[in-house]
């Protein structure tokens, strides 16, 4: 649908607000008595979920997967998207069920993967100690920033990454 | 203060994470919303969507095996498309600038880091009411004018400001400052194990 369009030549469209129509002409901006409910339920959403029984099988699998890297070298670069896929969506889950530093942790992960197609034994060391971290924070369900145990645990795996 | 009437709203929650669509879900319920349907990815939201009118769309980006992006490109440039205008709000652990212009040049309406707050999605569901943006076709683009900002990513560009990972010393072994803080991590979490 785009690519029939002379190079340089821009058209603008402006289709209908179907969901302005939808919703009324009454509101403006958000309300904040619908905010406050929306904080609320959802503040009671997230305690019900049990984070570590869903993040520990993942953490095996990814742990699994570091070690592919050496024992199945001639496929690291599937092995290192499976990885990052786990840790992805892990860093992403753990801020929303109390256990920000797993978001942290899969942060440092996901960017220290950035880029690298292959690794070597030095690299995965530096992945599994991030993996092992991780498992080791859901298996002591270390909610919140940690504690001393957690800070520590993340400044040192900081200076690991670079 | 009167709202908008979000329950005459169909949304459709697309993620591979069931906890993350219950959560998304609850957010959207407490807004008022009363249409909403879950697809686990690009491709089920696509089956939904054939039999179903939707107004706007939640989606993540990771999810096998069609994940957020193609399903967006799949809604702004396929002749298959059931509506290519409809607007798409993109949930994703990613926060890194690049990212967030690829997920834009996608044809994503809004960008939405997680953590999900229900703050956020508020937000960007009351800009796409209040502010549409065009839509510009080009040669290579079709896709909600990029010329406007998205809102803005939640967090530090962490990449940036780390400079990344150093692709120079790939395969190499450790410094001895890497090699003294992987025994002191190791030791935690053998710790940790041990508690």
């Amino acid at each position: 649908m785009s690519g029939d369009k002379p190079k340089g030549a821009v058209e603008v469209i402006h289709p209908p607000n179907k969901i302005k129509a939808r919703v009324g002409p009454a509101g403006k901006g958000m309300d904040p008595n619908l905010l406050a409910r929306a904080e609320a339920a959802m503040a009671k959403a997230q305690e019900q979920v049990d984070f570590p029984a869903q993040a520990l099988p993942e953490l095996n699998r990814a742990a699994e997967a570091v070690s592919l890297l050496l024992s199945d070298r001639e496929n690291q670069t599937k092995h290192l998207n499976t990885l990052f896929n786990i840790v992805h969506d892990l860093r992403g889950g753990g801020g929303n069920f109390g256990y920000p530093l797993i978001t942290r942790i899969g942060s440092m992960l996901c960017r220290y993967l950035e880029g690298r197609t292959t690794v070597g034994m030095a690299e995965v060391e530096v992945l599994r100690s991030l993996v092992d971290a991780m498992r080791a924070i859901v298996t002591n369900k270390l909610k919140g920033d940690g504690g001393t145990v957690g800070q520590e645990l993340c400044a040192g795996l900081e200076r690991l990454v670079g | 203060m009167m709202g908008y009437r979000l329950d005459r709203l169909a949304v459709l929650i697309v993620d591979d994470n069931q906890h993350m669509r219950s959560l998304v879900r609850t957010i959207l319920e407490s807004l008022g919303v009363t249409q909403i349907m879950e697809a686990r990815d690009g491709a089920h939201a696509l089956e939904k969507m054939s039999q179903t009118q939707i107004d706007l769309l939640v989606a993540d980006w990771n999810m096998e095996p069609m994940d957020g992006l193609d399903l967006t490109r799949h809604l702004r440039t396929s002749p298959e498309s059931p509506d290519q205008f409809v607007p798409v709000i993109m949930l994703s652990g990613h926060t890194e600038r690049a990212r967030v212009m690829q997920a834009r040049d996608a044809g994503v309406t809004e960008f939405m880091a997680k953590p999900v707050s229900a703050r956020s999605l508020y937000a960007r569901i009351v800009s796409i009411i209040e502010n549409p943006r065009p839509f510009v076709r080009t040669s290579d683009y079709f896709g909600p004018d990029r010329r406007r900002q998205m809102l803005p990513f939640e967090g530090p560009d962490r990449r940036k400001a780390s400079g990344g990972a150093d692709l120079t010393k790939a395969g190499q072994p450790l410094t001895g400052e890497q090699q003294a803080a992987l025994k002191r991590t190791k030791d935690a979490i053998r710790s940790m194990q041990k508690s």
